[in-house]
Parts: C-alpha cells; sequence; structure tokens
C-alpha cells in the first residue's frame, strides 16, 4: 500500500516536470522577444470636427505617405499627413456610392486606390486618393462573393483582394471586379484553419495570407494557394485567450511590415505584438490607458515602408505612432 | 398713399397678424385638445454580454435594424445593451428580436420595454394587447393586480421585463410581462 502511494506520488511528480519543462520551453521561444519601441507622436480627440473621431477603426497609408482613418461612428474616411495634420474628410452614413455605413478596415491597392470594407452595406468601396468613388464590389449574403459583414481586407499586388467575411466565418478571395475565387479558412474553433470571427487580413512577401482570427484569439497563416502554413497565439495556437507574449485576446487587426514581420493590434491586452512570419514573438508595446504611448484597445495596426508604425488607438478616439528603437 | 394711411398699416397688420395666430388650431385660442398618444411600443431595451469591440456592436447593430418596425437603434457599448425605439403604434415582434440577436453572437439576458397598450385577457390570463397582433400576458404581481383595478379595456402606460415562458424554446406563446410600473391613460 505504501509503494502504491509512492508510485502515484512519484508519477505526479514526474507529470508536473514533464507539463512545466514543456511550460518553460514553450515560454522561452515566446517570450525571447527583444524588440523595443518608441512613441513618436499622436493626434486625434472624440468628436466630429475634422482631425476627431468616433471610434475610429481602420488605417491605410497612401502611396504618398499620407494616412487614410476610417471615422466608423462618423461615417467617414479621413486623411491626414503623416505628422498627423488634417487634409480632408468625405463619407456620410448611407448606402448610395460614396456613402459609407461602418467603415471597418482600409487598405491601399497597388492601383493606388483606396479600397474600404463597409460593415454594414456588406461591400468593399474603392475611393481615389481624393475620395471620388472608382467603383464597389460585393452584396449580402453567405453565398460565393457575397458577405456578412466584411470586417477588413488586403490587396495582393496582382489586384486580387482578400477579405475577412466576419459572420461567415471565412476570408473570400476575389478578383479585382469581385469574381470569386477561393476560402480560405473554415467555420470553427482551436483546430487549424478554423476561423471564428475574422477581422482583417495582411499579405507576405512571399504571398502568404495573415488573417485575424478575432475571436479564436490567434492569428493563422495560409499559403497564397488557401492551403493552411501555421497559426500562434496561446499554446499551440488553440487560442486561449491571455495576457502573456504571444497570446491574445481578441487580435483584430494584423499588418506585415517591410522587414516581413507581423504587427498585431492585441484588442483587449490593449498592446500591438511583433512576430516573425513564423510566429515566433519578437516584441511588444503597449499598456491600458490614456496616456501617450498607453491603449485603450488598439483595434489597427499598419506600417509605412519606412517602418513608421501606425496604431488605431481605438477607444481613445486617437492615432499613436511609434518607431523601432534602435540599439 | 399718404403719410397717415401708412401709418394706420403699420398698426393694423401686426394686430391681424397677432389675431390669426391666435384663432390657428396650434394657437391659444383655437388650440385642438390634447390627442392621445398610440399604442404600440414606446422603447425596447436589450440586454447582452460581450460588448466590447466594434465588431460585435456594430454586427448586433446590422442584425438589429433588420428587424421588423425598428425606427431608431441605439448600442450602448459601455452598459452592454441595445435601445430599440419602434416606428411609432407599432410593437415589435420580440421573438424576431431575440433572434437577431443570438444571430449577432449574442445571447440576450432579458427584454425590458415600455409599452402603451389596451388590458384585455387571453386565454382567461390578464393581458396587455398592442399593435401588430401582440399580446403580452401580464404576470401576477402586485402592480399588475394594481394594475388590473382600472377594469378590462383601459388603455395603460407600462413599463417591465418581458420573458417567454415556455422551457422548450420559441414556440409561439405569448410573452410574459413583469410590470415594474405603470400609469392609466
Amino acid at each position: 500500500m505504501a509503494n502504491l502511494l509512492t508510485r502515484r506520488r512519484l508519477a505526479l511528480l514526474a507529470g508536473a516536470i514533464v507539463i512545466a519543462v514543456v511550460w518553460y520551453a514553450w515560454a522561452l521561444f515566446f517570450t525571447s522577444g527583444s524588440l523595443q519601441f518608441v512613441l513618436v507622436t499622436e493626434w486625434g480627440k472624440t468628436g466630429t470636427g475634422p482631425g476627431q473621431f468616433d471610434a475610429p477603426i481602420g488605417l491605410a497609408i497612401g502611396p504618398d505617405g499620407d494616412v487614410y482613418v476610417t471615422d466608423s461612428g462618423n461615417n467617414r474616411v479621413q486623411r491626414f499627413h503623416p505628422d498627423g495634420t488634417f487634409v480632408a474628410a468625405w463619407g456620410e452614413e448611407g448606402d448610395a456610392l460614396g456613402q459609407l455605413d461602418r467603415p471597418m478596415h482600409a487598405i491601399f491597392g497597388p492601383d493606388g486606390n483606396l479600397y474600404v470594407a463597409e460593415y454594414l452595406n456588406d461591400r468593399i468601396q474603392v475611393f481615389t486618393p481624393d475620395g471620388e468613388v472608382v467603383r464597389a464590389v460585393g452584396r449580402s449574403g453567405s453565398e460565393p462573393g457575397a458577405f456578412d459583414a466584411p470586417g477588413g481586407l488586403e490587396v495582393a499586388p496582382n489586384g486580387d483582394f482578400y477579405v475577412a467575411d466576419f459572420y461567415n466565418h471565412r476570408v473570400q478571395h476575389l478578383r479585382a471586379d469581385g469574381n470569386f475565387v477561393a476560402v480560405l479558412g473554415t467555420s470553427g474553433r482551436a483546430w487549424s484553419a478554423a476561423l471564428h470571427y475574422p477581422t482583417d487580413v495582411a499579405i507576405l512577401p512571399d504571398g502568404g495570407v495573415v488573417v485575424a482570427d478575432a475571436y479564436n484569439n490567434r492569428v493563422q497563416v495560409f499559403g497564397p494557394d488557401g492551403s493552411f502554413r501555421t497559426k500562434w497565439g496561446g499554446p499551440l495556437g488553440l487560442g486561449l485567450p491571455g495576457r502573456w507574449p504571444g497570446w491574445f485576446r481578441v487580435a483584430t487587426g494584423v499588418a506585415v511590415g517591410p522587414e516581413g514581420r507581423v504587427y498585431v493590434a492585441d484588442f483587449d491586452n490593449d498592446r500591438v505584438q511583433v512576430f516573425s512570419a513564423a510566429g515566433k514573438f519578437l516584441g511588444q508595446f503597449g499598456e491600458e490607458g490614456n496616456a501617450p504611448g498607453q491603449f485603450d484597445r488598439p483595434i489597427e495596426v499598419a506600417v509605412s515602408t519606412d517602418g513608421t508604425i501606425y496604431v488605431v488607438d481605438f477607444g481613445n478616439d486617437r492615432i499613436q505612432v511609434f518607431r523601432q528603437q534602435e540599439d | 398713399m399718404n403719410h397717415l394711411s401708412l401709418r394706420r398699416y403699420l398698426y393694423v397688420f401686426p394686430i391681424m397678424a397677432l389675431l390669426l395666430s391666435l384663432a390657428h388650431p396650434s394657437g391659444a385660442l383655437g388650440a385642438l385638445p390634447t390627442q392621445r398618444p398610440e399604442a404600440g411600443m414606446l422603447e425596447v431595451t436589450v440586454q447582452v454580454d460581450g460588448l466590447s469591440c466594434p465588431f460585435c456592436a456594430y454586427g448586433l447593430e446590422k442584425k438589429l435594424k433588420k428587424v421588423e418596425n425598428v425606427a431608431d437603434l441605439s448600442i450602448q457599448v459601455d452598459q452592454g445593451r441595445a435601445v430599440l425605439t419602434p416606428e411609432v403604434g407599432t410593437s415589435l415582434d420580440l421573438e424576431e428580436l431575440e433572434k437577431a440577436v443570438r444571430d449577432g453572437g449574442f445571447t440576450p439576458h432579458g427584454i425590458t420595454l415600455i409599452a402603451r397598450g389596451r388590458l384585455t385577457e387571453f386565454n382567461g390570463v390578464p393581458a396587455l394587447e398592442l399593435p401588430n397582433d401582440t399580446v403580452l400576458l401580464l404576470s401576477d404581481n402586485a402592480e399588475t393586480s394594481a394594475l388590473l383595478e382600472s377594469g378590462s379595456g383601459a388603455v395603460v402606460r407600462v413599463e417591465g421585463q418581458a420573458t417567454l415562458e415556455s422551457k422548450d424554446g420559441h414556440t409561439g406563446h405569448p410573452y410574459t410581462l413583469s410590470i415594474s410600473a405603470f400609469e392609466i391613460d
């Protein structure tokens, strides 16, 4: 009897050691990030006037470096110079061309135009940098080519675009004219390629498609052909929510920097995390608050060609700009 | 026109304008009796959990906008609720409302409403009759007892929480309204 008890104790101890070793190895891998970031500038406050925001969500960097912010509560797009100087605004609530209904993430395409995901109008509306309507793509529904609340998108170098189709739990690959090509991911939790309310997309230099799998609390990467490549966010990328490096609590925005790093807006953790394209944790910045450098639910991150990092500080109704600190 | 007649016009016109304005139905002398407000739901509030991000809030907004007879809608993220104002003289289908909340990815945790309707009976149970063939059963509490003293057929304004009594999900049964306050018109 005494031997049996001792064996059980030993087995429990061995199990605990194994778990601790695995945990340590995992933590070492994910917490070895050393990149540091510093605040450069910030702008914006709550309101409806020029340069003010009511729930800003998307941010796109134009060919000339100007910054375009989707001001979702005001149903408009605002354009700024990189230093935050207000340039112009357009849009009003509605579903006609030129009007907007909850504009979400936005991105510039290789054609030099701004693509805006419209959540309530179930379409992607395309504008020139001056706000002239070029076209709109999409319709309401769940069939191929239709959307149910498109939250974010990315345009590939050939003009194809990938749309995070929020309520349909999928990413759609479409031609520039809106013709359907393929679906990336399936609706679900935990498993590889399973998506649960995806909100944003970014493209890696090799054509890989990075998806903000928001309510799975993780990032997933697909190949250009739609095949699953990798995932991360908590242990084994299962998507358990958490505050440790490499974990997320609602990953709402993704961007790929000029060096191929993946930047993730970690919404409920009030921070931005930076990873390699393979998912190795490299660094993070931000904490809860409204002081400069702090966040109240960052929702989108965008990186310019010179490495400047723009973060949409959703709850604080402002834009904050960072750069990597040199050694 | 000489100087005197011009002065006369200056006096006469304002006096005539004043008399006309008083005689107008909207003026003091011709005021119509106050019209009784129409029956219908006046405000419906749905409590939900997890309304932290705009993808959720706008998603809920999107689904609720499609509910029939919704005139206005406000998603209050900090309070975790959606406040709907129905079209004047209409009722919302509460079952459709709950389904819309679920379609938005949320679980409704309670519907409170303000409504004006006529006291009636439904299968022998006290009830409130509203437009759009809507009947809300009145739960057995002190407010209901006090309200029933005004007699069947009375038009009343009530506030309360609406719940579906059926344990088997939505079966088309009327909702039950637990009254917290009322006024008799």
